[in-house]
């Protein structure tokens, strides 16, 4: 074969290469540039943010849905795990996970929370017995880090500032003194 | 040219034509990886853990952070429903059935994937306001210029989308999205 040839397919494996690799390093990189978006504009990992209402000069994140009230924690549970709160909601209301490469892998809605809320620990360790700890639903991380995000429809704009209110009993935060919940 | 060099001119040709290849696939070709329900785009493995490579970059660049589909069900449409581009030069009319889902909304998007500034911070219809009155159907003017109680204001937009979310959606519809009965987008006059 000779030198030119052997040039040519080597550029066409390395390029066959960089594609598969921009393919699968992408939605990573989607979501650390959403969540930098979130964290440049609001707080820190592990602490929830409350979303102002959502308009079109809101630019964190693609496709919004602005008739949703969002609230968003960036999570980080390497070195701890998170508790996690979702109140009861007469309206659409749920809490979802998203894997660092924008999977998302666990969804709470609000026809399965009691009327006092639903607590959950997120961890980063696997759960081998059952999926909760009396009334803590346990969840586990397929990835370090994430994105909590909590979507409550606001049906009519007149209703936004009582659902504001409602939504401040969500929360997200460390669990002091607790590295991992083992079962 | 040295051997070097042409290592280095290798690289650098692989590394435009793999990133660039991808780029343009996940902006462009992977539309492909929707099926199709008239004008409407789904694919069942949005948000799950088990969509493919290219399908999870295109939900990234589109909709970052979707639902997996027992929660909610996305449709996408680019076209009209006689297969037209949706564009700002002409005015359409979304009309159909209520959809069958606890909650549900079309939206409009521009281009780039972010909504549309308008002076009347108007994105969407949901159900909560276009069932208000127990309607047996609707329907929606997207157009530039003002158009009734149900206008989504489409100016400047050049090329959009509208985005249908059902939450909640009917298990025949987790199931397989493509039987949920959906609007019509009809293009009804274009300057």
């Amino acid at each position: 074969m000779s030198s030119k040839i052997q040039l040519v397919l080597a550029t066409l494996l390395l390029a066959a290469g960089f594609h598969a690799a921009t393919i699968l390093l992408f939605p990573y990189a989607m979501v650390r540039a959403g969540t930098g978006k979130l964290l440049d504009s609001h707080a820190a990992v592990n602490q929830i943010i409350f979303l102002d209402r959502i308009t079109a000069e809101w630019r964190d994140v693609v496709r919004p849905n602005p008739e949703a009230a969002y609230s968003a924690c960036i999570f980080d549970v390497s070195k701890g795990d998170l508790e996690l709160f979702l109140p009861a909601s007469k309206n659409y209301a749920s809490l979802s996970l998203y894997a660092a490469n924008s999977d998302n892998f666990f969804v709470l809605n609000d026809r399965d929370v009691p009327t006092e809320g639903r607590r959950m620990r997120l961890q980063r360790n696997e759960i081998s017995g059952p999926a909760h700890a009396g009334d803590v639903s346990l969840v586990q991380s397929p990835s370090d880090t994430g994105l909590a995000i909590y979507r409550t429809i606001v049906p009519d704009s007149s209703e936004w500032d009582a659902i504001d209110r409602w939504r401040r009993e969500q929360y997200c935060r460390p669990i002091p003194g607790i590295q991992s919940f083992q079962r | 040219m040295n051997r070097a060099g042409k290592a280095a001119a290798s690289l650098a040709v692989a590394l435009v034509m793999g990133v660039g290849s991808a780029l343009l696939v996940i902006q462009v070709g992977s539309r492909s990886l929707l099926q199709q329900s008239g004008p409407w785009g789904y694919n069942a493995l949005i948000g799950s853990d088990a969509a493919g490579p290219y399908l999870r970059a295109f939900i990234a660049w589109v909709g970052l952070f979707a639902l997996k589909n027992s929660e909610t069900v996305y449709y996408i449409a680019y076209e009209d429903s006689e297969g037209n581009a949706l564009n700002d030069a002409c005015d359409y009319r979304v009309e159909g059935a209520p959809l069958d889902a606890r909650w549900w909304s079309i939206g409009l998007y521009a281009e780039d994937h972010f909504l549309l500034p308008n002076p009347q911070n108007r994105y969407s219809f949901s159900s909560s306001h276009l069932l208000k009155d127990k309607a047996s159907s609707f329907s929606i003017t997207v157009s530039p210029e003002p158009g009734g109680s149900t206008w989504l204001p489409s100016k400047g937009a050049g090329d959009f989308s509208l985005t249908i979310r059902m939450y909640n959606p009917a298990p025949e519809i987790v199931a397989d999205p493509g039987s949920a009965v959906l609007p019509r987008i009809i293009r009804e006059r274009c300057t």
